[in-house]
């Protein structure tokens, strides 16, 4: 628990995907080896993802009456060290600490700007312990709900709250509620969405293998408020830790009668179902995710009907987002005004955002809304990873756009950033920099959206390949002046006449990057020239004559014997045989390779 | 009580009941909105987006009509500028990822778009009239065609794949012959007269065929011609031995028959002027003056005498008045009219002919076989050669010429000639024919409207033949260039010049009513192998010819003999019916023709063809699906048996029998209700022959 004041000495290792990636896990063997060695009683005990991914393996040690002090970037020898110095003799080892260390800086730096609501759990308590997360406050708000609130209570609140749908879409969510209350039926559902799917986003993720109990008790007080006795979480079944979290999760609940019959002794009765998706991007949308679950191909019906009025088994049925439902609790307890005191106008709260790309911190961060990108970016991201500058941000995944330089001081906010080109998404936030093609960038996306297209509306199936076709056209310098005008019509042909928003966003990527970065295209197309060289076909490697200094560093990198040379002799590069890789540009320490 | 609803569909009020789809609403004011994934047994999908309408009060967005129901105070517009883009460029991708054939490739290579398979099952099943009606919906010059045609329809024949292309063109001339023989050739009904009346400048192919079509739209046909006779360039540019006069003259009787008034040694631009014509009250003309003038070699000394122009040659020896030729002849030239003249002169007693061309043989266009008959006659070839210049030296003609060789291909995808330097030579003869191509002959066109361009073509609309001249039309090869300038062009010119006409005449949009759209498997070498399951080998019939030494006739006697009745039907079965059953009632390819879709516009990676036929009952032709999933809802929702199902993602998406099974493994029980409702010929019934063919 996070508590300092316990009984005996407590290690807890981040054991989320990213600190799990990280090596948690040869970290956490390797401790409770040395504990056992140890013969004093010390709790080892695991938590999610704080939001600093970069920093994982995180190790977190309490000592009675002492403050907690973590530890950033361990490994299995710094954990030997951890235990040898700080659990027995009480020495912190200062130098690795967030608190004194030499990131300590850089901590406060990513964590003080931000406000975790959705977050709030995430990296504090154990995931799969809900005494720890009752200890925190944990369905107190259902309580609350349940034994205070009238459903139209607990709609209006969310209304004032002004929560909306942190899925992507952005729909208010007590507006959502409100409908699916009105739906007579002797039957509804809620739906908890989980199949995020968007490349680089795993905001979701993180919640569910942090804080699992705050999007059930989410989902408790949704049904409630809409009345409905039956709830459905579809999860990707690419999420193992996750859905791992969630089986726990719901038994834990069901046994202290938070779901199930008669919850709180009110006469409440709710039913929690996992339902494993196979992966589908495309179940991600409201009308695929039911027909999926239902047993059907995951293809989008066309809306309306919405499914608060026909929705699962025809029933009404509320679905919202993992953050969506995470965020309710807290509304319910901390009150919606205390809620809406963050963010803008016309979004309010927090959003959750997976930082990545070309970023010196990257990782999961919370910040209220209407901050601006740039501060995002440079304040807890703090700037690129590679030094240069910022060329522009890529919001809401393949279905977003990107935002270029000039407008990063913009704010997270869901109008204005629909009125750059891009949107609020899910939450996944790509960093560029000079050195990515945004020919390429939009190639990725929608080859994406092409390969994860169901396959059912014409535009989406065939002009989307059509779109891909045309950008490897042009990334390859075939492509033709007339190709700009037919990616342009393509993608207006397919925003307007496809069935779900994974047709009408599909196009995004590629005209918003062709709002912005046009003379890229024009590049690529008029002089075969990849303005940030980084199409292959489009750019020549070659030794600097001078440079050189026949170090022979990049001759046995090369994977295909391209350079040749002796110690000291400036080397050779066959371009004929080059495939263009960018290995040798990486070990060459005396800039010396040069892409033309 | 059912509410009612109450909307505007392009402007016009329309009541229905709530829950009406807006596609149903439209049907109440007679607007058919176009749909391929909709059906009335089935809940709406809305998957293949060609129903979209416009919603005025919505910002102009676009809504499936099918699946959206009707609402109080709405606008639709079902055929705005916005929806019929989009429409346009639905059909465009869908079409772009459909791998079948509508039209057989003969047919699609035929430039008069004759329904070949149509003719060809007729003559296999034992009825040459039935063919000879279909051929004669396209070619009225049916014997004459069958004889002199160069057949792109053969060179595109799937056939060729195996032991060589079917006889497709001597078939026409088998069918064509036995009606002429009948001595009741067959002449189409005509409906009674219009009152409107048409003048065309040119008895030759292109003019005749307009005249023939328009008569059986009911128009008075007046044709003028410079010559004692008709026939144009089948008259005076095809020597007898290829097409006999007498069978042309019948031919053209048979065509005339249907009430068109030929007037002969008219001038058309002396005698008669467009403006004139008018005055005389005819509603539109139709100008097919040919091209009988010659491409100058543009070598010195090509005006010498006795250095003749292939054309002028040819209508000379039609006319019985050859021209002095002397014992040795140099042809310059590799198409039909260098071949014909080279041939003629060989007739006329000329020991020895010589054909020049400067690249080889293989690069001809005129056929092969018209090649190989020459050089059985006795005519020596000069390949990769080329005149630079003529001298006269007594009563001979000194030619010095250079040698060539084939560099890389042109713009025409020919391998272009190059000279050797240094390969220059000499060789004497008593005449020589230039026959590198035609030009036509404008000074008839001075003081009409219309405009030639400079190489002397005139300009005309190429969907409506209309010129810069008002009520003013064109044809022919004076209206193409260069190797357009072939007889079935000029008369697949001539039929839709007379379609235009007769909309012209009653003030109609120019807009064809004729579907000609096609979309193709693929070239010769990209038909998968599997296209050819269960074709048995027959070698093409040999076509009975003239002994060499017969031929060398100055009477000029026919050389091919034509087909005996039961070589014509074996041939004739050789056909493997590529081109899809289903063309004619194929709701896509109506609806391509329709909207004018270009799908070359969006080429790229294609469905593959493929064809499943292991089930008793149907068979499945899956690049001709479009995924509008008719089949498997249908199965599910009307039958609940569930046999057809979507599978994969993203483009490679396709509809397959569960399981991924093969057809003949599935569940499937042979209802056939998958093909009731598939809009494309992608689910068939299967057939005991492949043959339902019908002319179009």
């Amino acid at each position: 628990m996070t508590n300092t004041n316990g009984f005996h000495k407590r290690i807890v290792v981040g054991y989320g995907s990213c600190g799990i990636a990280a090596g948690a896990r040869d970290v956490y063997n390797e401790i409770q080896k040395s504990l056992a060695d140890l013969g004093e009683e010390v709790t080892l005990d695991i938590t999610g993802c704080n939001g600093s991914c970069h920093f994982e393996p995180i190790v977190e040690v309490y000592i009675p009456n002492q403050p907690k002090v973590s530890y950033g970037l361990v490994d299995t020898a710094k954990a030997k060290k951890i235990i040898e110095s700080h659990v027995v003799n009480n020495v912190p080892v200062d130098e690795w600490t967030f608190e004194k260390g030499e990131f300590s800086e850089e901590t406060k730096a990513f964590t003080s700007p931000q406000v975790k609501i959705a977050l709030r759990h995430c990296g504090f308590i154990d995931p799969e312990s809900i005494d720890e997360y009752i200890a925190t406050g944990g369905y107190e708000a259902l309580k609350k709900t349940l034994t205070g609130l009238s459903q139209d209570d607990v709609i209006n609140q969310i209304i004032a709250s002004g929560l909306r749908g942190r899925g992507g879409g952005g729909f208010p969510t007590g507006k959502k509620w409100q409908l699916a209350k009105a739906s007579a039926s002797d039957e509804k559902y809620i739906i908890c969405n989980a199949d995020e799917g968007d490349p680089g986003a795993f905001m979701d993720r993180s919640v569910l293998e942090s804080d699992p109990h705050a999007v059930l008790e989410g989902m408790v007080i949704a049904g409630y408020a809409i009345g409905a006795n039956h709830a459905y979480i579809y999860a990707r079944a690419e999420y193992p830790l996750a859905i791992k979290r969630l089986i726990i999760a719901i038994n834990q609940a069901k046994e202290k009668g938070f779901i199930g019959k008669n919850i709180f002794g009110t006469g409440f009765a709710f039913e929690i179902k996992l339902k494993e998706g196979a992966g589908a991007f495309v179940c991600g949308e409201e009308t695929a995710l039911m027909a999926s679950i239902e047993g059907e191909r995951g293809m989008p019906k066309k809306r309306p009907p919405y499914p608060a009025v026909s929705g699962l088994f025809g029933k009404p049925t509320n679905i919202n987002n993992v953050e969506t439902f995470a965020n309710v609790p807290w509304i319910i307890t901390n009150g919606p005004e205390k809620y809406a005191s963050y963010g803008t106008e016309g979004s309010k709260g927090t959003k959750v955002f997976a930082l990545a790309g070309k970023i010196k911190r990257g990782g999961l961060v919370e910040v209220p809304m209407g901050m601006s990108i740039t501060d995002i970016i440079e304040k807890i991201g703090g700037g690129t990873s590679s030094g240069k500058p910022v060329k522009a941000v890529q919001l809401g995944g393949p279905s977003g756009g990107c935002i270029p330089k000039e407008y990063l001081g913009i704010s997270v906010d869901y109008e204005e950033l629909k009125k750059y080109g891009a949107m609020m998404g899910s939450g996944g936030m790509v960093v560029m920099d000079e050195d990515d093609c945004m020919v390429d960038i939009a190639k990725f996306f929608l080859k994406f959206t092409q390969n994860e297209s169901c396959g059912k509306c014409t535009f989406c199936r065939i002009g989307t390949k059509r779109m891909l076709e045309i950008l490897e056209r042009i990334t390859s310098g075939i492509g033709t002046e007339a190709d700009i005008d037919l990616l342009e019509e393509l993608g207006q042909g397919i925003r307007s006449a496809s069935l779900c928003g994974l047709g009408q966003t599909a196009p995004n990527p590629v005209l918003s990057t062709l709002r912005y970065f046009r003379h890229e295209y024009e590049a690529h197309i008029k002089e075969a020239r990849c303005p940030s060289k980084s199409c292959k076909a489009l750019i020549t490697y070659s030794i600097h004559t001078t440079n050189c200094t026949g170090c022979m560093a990049c001759v046995k990198p090369c994977p295909v014997q391209a350079i040749t040379g002796k110690k000291n002799e400036v080397h050779l590069l066959d371009i004929e045989r080059c495939t263009r890789c960018g290995v040798c540009s990486q070990v060459c320490k005396f800039d010396a390779i040069m892409v033309e | 009580m059912e509410k009612i609803i109450n909307l505007k569909i392009n402007n016009i009020d329309v009541q229905v009941t709530e829950g009406t789809s807006i596609l149903d609403a439209a049907k109440k004011i007679g607007v058919e909105i176009p749909t391929l994934c909709h059906h009335e047994k089935l809940k709406p999908f809305s998957s293949c987006f060609i129903c979209v309408v416009e919603s005025v009060k919505t910002g102009g967005n676009l809504v499936t009509s099918c699946s959206t129901a009707a609402n109080d105070g709405m606008e639709i517009l079902t055929d705005s500028l916005k929806v019929n883009q989009s429409r346009k460029l639905c059909l465009e991708l869908l079409l772009s990822d459909h791998s079948g054939d509508c039209l057989a490739p003969c047919q699609s290579a035929c430039p008069a778009n004759t329904p070949i398979p149509a003719y060809l099952d007729a003559i296999s099943k034992g009825d040459p009239s039935k063919a000879l009606k279909i051929v004669k919906t396209r070619i009225p010059f049916a014997a004459s065609i069958g004889r002199v045609c160069p057949r792109p329809c053969e060179t595109a024949c799937r056939r060729n794949n195996l032991e060589g292309a079917a006889a497709i063109c001597s078939l026409k001339r088998y069918v064509a012959d036995i009606d002429l023989e009948s001595g009741d050739p067959y002449i189409p009904e005509c409906p009674p007269d219009t009152g409107k009346k048409v003048a065309i400048i040119g008895a030759g192919p292109a003019g005749l065929s307009a005249g023939y079509y328009l008569r059986q739209k009911g128009h008075a046909v007046t044709v003028f011609d410079r010559h004692e006779r008709a026939g144009g360039m089948l008259a005076f540019g095809i020597p007898d031995f290829r097409l006999p006069r007498n069978t042309l003259a019948r031919e053209i009787e048979s065509i005339v028959g249907t009430g068109i008034d030929v007037k002969y040694n008219v001038d058309f631009g002396t005698d008669i002027t467009t403006k004139e014509l008018k005055k005389q009250g005819y509603d539109a003309i139709y100008l097919a003056i040919g091209a009988q003038g010659a491409t100058a070699m543009r070598v010195s000394g090509e005006n010498l005498k006795r250095v003749y122009s292939g054309v002028q040659v040819l209508d000379h020896v039609a006319s019985d008045d050859p021209p002095y030729l002397g014992d040795s002849c140099i042809i310059v030239g590799g198409g039909s009219t260098a071949i014909d003249a080279a041939r003629s002169a060989a007739r006329l007693g000329v020991k020895d002919v010589y054909v020049m061309y400067r690249r080889t043989r293989h690069e001809m266009p005129a056929h092969e076989e018209e090649v190989d008959d020459m050089v059985d006659e006795g005519v020596k070839l000069m390949e990769l050669t080329a005149p630079l210049a003529i001298e006269s030296d007594g009563e001979k003609l000194k030619v010095t010429s250079i040698k060539m060789r084939l560099g890389d291909p042109d713009a025409s995808g020919r391998r272009s000639p190059i000279k050797i330097p240094g390969s220059e030579f000499v060789i004497t003869c008593d005449s020589m024919i230039s026959a590198i191509g035609q030009a036509i002959d404008g000074i008839c066109l001075k003081g009409t409207k219309v405009e030639t361009y400079e190489w002397g073509t005139i300009k005309v609309n190429p969907k409506t033949f209309l010129t810069t001249e008002e009520a003013v039309f064109a044809g022919g090869d004076c209206a193409v260039d260069g190797d357009g300038r072939i007889a079935v062009e000029a008369i697949g010119m001539g039929r839709r010049a007379a379609e235009m006409i007769d909309l012209y005449m009653n003030g109609k949009p120019l807009k064809s009513a004729v579907n000609e759209f096609t979309v193709q498997i693929g070239s010769l070498g990209e038909i998968p192998p599997g296209f050819y399951k269960g074709s048995t080998k027959i070698e093409r019939a040999k076509m009975p010819k003239l002994q060499i030494v017969d031929r060398l006739n100055p009477k000029f006697p026919e050389v091919e003999l034509g087909y005996c009745s039961s070589d014509a039907a074996l041939e004739a079965s050789r056909c493997l019916h590529c081109g899809c059953t289903e063309q004619d009632i194929c709701t896509l390819r109506a609806y391509a023709f329709e909207y004018d879709a270009q799908p070359q516009r969006w080429k790229g990676g294609r469905r593959e063809w493929d064809l499943d036929d292991t089930h008793e009952v149907i068979q499945y032709e899956s690049g001709k699906c479009i995924l509008c999933g008719a089949c498997v809802r249908v199965c599910e929702e009307v039958k609940g048996l569930g046999a057809i199902c979507f599978t994969g993602r993203g483009f490679p998406t396709r509809v397959r029998p569960n399981f991924g099974n093969e057809w003949g493994l599935s569940t499937c029980d042979g209802c056939k209700m998958c093909v009731e409702v598939c809009p494309t010929g992608a689910i068939l019934e299967k057939l005991e022959d492949g043959t339902q063919y019908q002319a179009t």
